[in-house]
Formats: structure tokens, C-alpha cells, sequence
């Protein structure tokens, strides 16, 4: 098993290789140039942008300009920001706590009632529960954040609950100011990976309980509780943790919406910002570090299969 | 043609619920967009600042005073052409690159092509297709002659990423018909690899990789929003349901309520009719493929009642 893990490990590493060199060298050939945001007395003037170009160091040549960005990655340097020269590292260092803490908070929000309800609505299949359950779900699956997040900015009014109204402070700052503004973004940005878990939690309940070791369990007596707890809960698990990797995905791009609303300084809107600037040094910092959490995250889920499921791990040794 | 009407009424019986429910959504989508087209100029302005709904202006007027309905339904129009544009495009290049794969499997293309898919899905969706509007920039693109126009930029970028998932899906489809007697029998009698793979192959891919293109719009109308919504889509002047939405929060208008909610629910309507119909899709196939019921519930005929003994084979093959 270790040497699956260690494989999956470099596997994750070689991917994310292909995708920093794959969007390096597709930035720096696209027909874009970064130097036409500037101020016009810099973009317009040749002297002034091959002054401009020779101070980031775009006119050497393009192998060298990809060498230094993968040897400054490894070192944690992602180069300046073309905007206004700050270090995009320590950008997108301060940004992405506020983005995970936010997803953390969502996934909370959203994992905890959808384990409650699609548990309930298993156990009531086909009564009233279980259809306004599947509408519920299928409603909150079609929301999209972002409108959500404006009919709440229109709406609600205190503005201790707004981070947009410069009510923002950070975790350290003032943990229950930081946890309340951040309330109602992460209720909105959970609201899709809700609905996902329950609709997912209740097809793998329905189809455990409907197998043969459930019907084996209670003929053997155990409890109601206990099948439910030992035999169906375990075999539910393992087609939700399928739609783990669609999920994170979501919440992940669900964040640039919901922050940008919101004005929640996070990886979202560090981003936004930066392809809206054209900045492309921040913005590929900002899209290596995300890819970076998904891949990581993607990891684990894979690895969260074998702890649940002991099957694919007898799968593992014979191979 | 004969064929035509029949397979499309047996289409429509087995939508059930969710599946008429969803038809009726998008029809009252594209209903809308109609009428407010004929409604008036999305551009002109017709009152002095937001007006309320009323008879004259159903949805209300905006911060400028333009006619609300006519700039939804423009709005909708914009985004369902740049939806059906990037599924399409999707779709095409998707199956193209899965079948490739899928007819190669195991080989050395199919693990390239692979790779190539698999790099490109190590960013979340939405923040790929960001990335690829970062690339191509905010203006018109020219390509010499050819003008690549705002839309169809966006298009083209939302598009390229839902590639990666037709390319899976027609993959999968690929290996297990290729396997099947028929295509054995086929290359037995000698007919050539080519003709096999476009006129037989191609058949049976394309129901799955279809029944993917429905919830893909669903996102794509999604996105759509989200991309006008953060200002990387299509300019403002121009109304999409993304860019509306946006303008309403920007301008806080707390009274105003018609301004967000009325594009909003439309917005709502396109994504969720796509999604009950895309659910229904899957709910059919599903049907299909166990033959005995799954669901101790057994109420209500089972949606196709003749099966296919290759369904069953798909099953347990893949």
C-alpha cells in the first residue's frame, strides 16, 4: 500500500509539472502581452516598453524565462506581479487562507444536513420526505451562487453579517466577527455541494439497502440502528466520495464567485483581479496554487477510498 | 425520414416527471426570450430611472430606465447561442479525441491523448475556462480574415472546457463497443476500419456522450453567467443573464427587488430545466441498463421494457 501511495504521490507531481509548463508556455505565446495594460506613456512608447520588458526580464529567451520560473517555484518564488511589483508569492500566500477557510466552512455547512437528510430520506424512500427531498436537492443544485450572493447583498440589511460592506477581518484578527461574516457566503457556496451529498448519500443507501448483506444483517438480528450504522452507511460512503472530486471542483470555482460578490479577499478574487488586469504573473501564481489544492485534494479523496472501502485495498495487494 | 417522428415520440413518453418538467422549463425559457425580444429595444430608454413592474413593462426597468424584459430576453438569447456554441463545439471535438483514444486503447496515442485530458482537468472547470479567457484577452481576436467575435470567444473558451469530459465519456463508449461481436463480424467480412468506426461505432457512442450534453449546458449556462457576472464575458453594453445579475448588485438598489430577481429566475429556469432534462437522460439509461429492479419501491412500469441484451453487457463490461 505504501508503494501505491508513494506512485499516486509522483503521479500528482508529474501532472502538476504538465500543468505549470502547459500554462506558462501558453501565456507567454498567446497574443496577449501584459505591457498593453500599462499606463499608455509605457505602453505606447517602443523605448519605454523594452525598458519595462528587460526590468521583468521578458525579452530573454523564452526556455531561460521557464527555467527561472520553475527553479523560483520550487524555492516558493513566483516572481513579481506585473501590476504594481509586489511578490505574488506573499499575495497569494495571504489570499489563500481566507479562500480555504471559507471552502471549510462551506463544506461543513453543506456535509453536515445532507448526511442528516439524505440518511432520512433513504429510510422514508418514497414517502413525502424523500420526494420534497430529491425537488429540494434538484433546486439547489440549479441555484447559481453568484445570484444567490446578490438577492442576499440586495435583501439583507445588517451589515455584520456582510463582508462586502468593508465588514471583513481576518481569523486571527477577531475569530467569531471573522466566522460571522463569513456565514452567509459559506451557506451560499454550499448549497450546491449540499444538494450533491444528499442526492448521492440517498442513492447509496437506497441501493444498500436494497443488497443482500443488509437483508443477511437483520435476518441475523441486529438492529435497525445497527445496519444502518455498520452495514448501509459503509457502502453509502463509497459512491459519495465519487462525487468528492466534482465537489471540491465546484466549491473551488463556486469561492471566485462568491468572494467576488462578497469582497472576501481570497484566492477567487486575487485571480479575478489579476486576468482583469491582464497581470499574468499573479494570475498564473493564482492558478498554480489552485491547481496545486485540487490536485492535493483529489489525492486524498483516493486515498480516503481505501480507509473506507477494505475491498479496494484487498484489490491493492493482489496487484 | 420515416423514422424520424417515431423515435421521437418514443423519446418523449419516457421522460417522466423530471423530464417533463424540465421540457416545460426551457420551453417557458425560450418563451420568454421570445417575447421580450418582440417586446422592445433592449437599449432604448424608456423611464427615468428603475420603474416598478407594470402592465407596460412587465419585468420593470433597470438603474438607466431600459425596459427590463426586453434586455432579459436579449440576455437570454446571447447566452443560450454561446451555450448551444461551446456544447456543440464540445461535443465534436470531444468525441473526436475520445473515439481516437478509445480506438487506440492502451496504445501510445491513447495514453498521450489521455495525459493531455487529464492536465487539463487538474484545474477546477470554471477557473480553466478563466484561464483560457486570460489568453485570448477581452477584444476581438483575428485570425486573418476570420474576426473572432466577443461571444463566440466566450463560446470557444467555455467550450474547450468541457472537452475534457465528452473526450472521457466517448472514450469509455469506444472501448466497450469496439470490444462487442458485431465489430468483430464486421472486420471478419473485411470491412474497412474507417467505415466501421463512422458508421457503426459512432452510432452507439454518441446516445451517452448526448446524455452528458444536457447537464453540460446546464453548467455551461452556469458559467456563462458567471463569466459576464465577473466581467471576463461579454462586455456590458451588450446584456447577457450573467452581466444583468452583476448590475443589479453593483447598483444596490435595496428596493428595486424585480431587478435581481427577474433575470435571476430565468437564469434559474435555463439551468434547471437542463438539468431535470439531462437527470431524465440518465434515469432512462439507468433504467435500462439493470433489468431487474434495484429499488424494493417497484411502483411504475419500468421506462423501457424491452431490453437490450448489449445494455446489460455495457453494464458489466466497463
Amino acid at each position: 500500500m505504501a508503494t501505491y501511495i508513494l506512485r499516486r504521490a509522483l503521479g500528482v507531481l508529474v501532472v502538476m509539472f504538465a500543468v505549470v509548463s502547459g500554462m506558462f508556455l501558453l501565456l507567454h505565446v498567446s497574443p496577449v502581452s501584459p505591457v498593453n495594460q500599462l499606463a499608455p506613456q509605457i505602453a505606447a512608447d517602443p523605448v519605454a516598453r523594452a525598458a519595462f520588458e528587460h526590468a521583468h526580464g521578458l525579452d530573454r529567451p523564452l526556455v531561460v524565462q521557464y527555467g527561472d520560473y520553475l527553479g523560483g517555484l520550487l524555492t516558493g518564488d513566483m516572481g513579481t506581479s506585473l501590476y504594481d511589483g509586489s511578490d505574488v508569492a506573499d499575495q497569494v500566500g495571504r489570499a489563500l487562507p481566507v479562500s480555504l477557510e471559507l471552502g471549510f466552512l462551506a463544506a461543513l455547512l453543506a456535509g453536515i444536513p445532507a448526511v442528516l437528510l439524505g440518511t432520512w430520506s433513504a429510510l422514508r424512500q418514497g414517502r413525502t420526505v424523500d420526494h420534497v427531498t430529491r425537488v429540494v436537492t434538484v433546486v439547489a443544485m440549479s441555484l447559481p451562487g453568484y445570484w444567490l450572493a446578490v438577492l442576499l447583498l440586495v435583501s439583507v440589511d445588517d451589515p455584520d453579517y456582510l463582508p462586502s460592506a468593508g465588514g471583513f477581518v481576518r481569523f486571527a484578527e477577531d475569530p467569531v466577527r471573522n466566522v460571522q461574516v463569513l456565514l452567509l457566503p459559506a451557506l451560499v457556496l454550499g448549497l450546491g455541494a449540499f444538494a450533491m451529498v444528499t442526492r448521492s448519500l440517498r442513492g447509496g443507501l437506497v441501493e444498500a439497502y436494497a443488497s443482500d448483506h443488509v437483508a443477511f444483517a437483520r435476518a441475523m438480528g441486529s438492529s435497525r440502528t445497527q445496519v444502518l450504522r455498520r452495514v448501509a452507511l459503509r457502502g453509502a460512503v463509497v459512491p459519495t466520495l465519487t462525487v468528492a472530486g466534482v465537489l471540491i471542483g465546484g466549491l473551488l470555482s463556486g469561492t471566485v464567485l462568491v468572494e467576488n460578490v462578497f469582497q472576501i479577499p481570497g484566492l477567487g478574487q486575487l485571480m479575478v483581479t489579476a486576468f482583469q488586469r491582464q497581470d499574468y504573473q499573479l494570475a498564473l501564481g493564482g492558478c498554480v496554487a489552485t491547481a496545486a489544492i485540487f490536485l492535493l485534494l483529489n489525492l486524498v479523496v483516493d486515498l480516503l477510498y481505501l480507509v473506507v472501502d477494505p475491498r479496494t485495498r484487498q484489490g491493492l495487494a493482489r496487484a | 425520414m420515416p423514422e424520424r417522428p417515431r423515435l421521437r415520440a418514443r423519446h418523449l413518453r419516457h421522460l417522466g416527471v423530471a423530464g417533463w418538467t424540465g421540457l416545460v422549463l426551457v420551453l417557458l425559457y425560450l418563451l420568454v426570450a421570445t417575447v421580450g425580444r418582440l417586446h422592445g429595444s433592449p437599449t432604448e430608454l424608456v423611464t427615468l430611472g428603475p420603474e416598478a413592474p407594470s402592465a407596460a413593462h412587465p419585468f420593470g426597468t433597470d438603474h438607466l430606465g431600459r425596459d427590463l424584459l426586453a434586455r432579459t430576453a436579449e440576455g437570454a438569447w446571447t447566452s443560450l447561442w454561446i451555450c448551444l456554441t461551446s456544447v456543440g463545439f464540445a461535443v465534436v471535438v470531444g468525441t473526436a479525441i475520445g473515439m481516437t483514444a478509445g480506438y487506440r486503447y492502451g496504445g501510445r496515442l491513447d495514453t498521450l491523448l489521455m495525459r493531455g485530458v487529464e492536465t487539463v482537468q487538474a484545474l477546477p472547470q470554471f477557473i480553466f475556462v478563466m484561464f483560457v479567457i486570460g489568453l485570448m484577452g477581452t477584444g476581438d481576436m483575428h485570425f486573418g480574415p476570420v474576426t473572432v467575435g466577443n461571444g463566440l470567444r466566450v463560446a470557444l473558451a467555455i467550450g474547450v472546457g468541457f472537452v475534457p469530459y465528452f473526450a472521457r465519456v466517448a472514450r469509455g463508449a469506444t472501448v466497450v463497443e469496439m470490444r462487442e461481436d458485431y465489430v468483430v463480424n464486421l472486420r471478419g467480412l473485411g470491412v474497412p476500419a474507417r467505415e466501421i468506426v463512422f458508421r457503426e461505432v459512432l452510432v452507439n457512442v454518441l446516445p451517452p456522450v448526448l446524455g452528458q450534453a444536457f447537464l453540460a449546458m446546464a453548467i455551461a449556462v452556469f458559467a456563462e453567467g458567471g463569466l459576464s457576472f465577473l466581467g471576463l464575458g461579454v462586455p456590458a453594453p451588450h446584456p447577457t443573464l450573467g452581466n444583468l445579475v452583476a448590475d443589479a448588485g453593483g447598483q444596490i438598489l435595496g428596493d428595486a427587488w424585480w431587478y435581481a430577481t427577474l433575470p435571476g429566475t430565468v437564469l434559474v429556469l435555463g439551468i434547471l430545466g437542463f438539468n431535470l432534462l439531462g437527470e431524465a437522460y440518465g434515469e432512462r439509461d439507468r433504467n435500462r441498463g439493470t433489468r431487474f429492479a434495484r429499488s424494493p419501491r417497484g411502483g411504475g412500469t419500468p421506462a423501457v421494457p424491452a431490453v437490450p441484451p448489449k445494455a446489460t453487457v455495457t453494464e458489466e463490461t466497463t
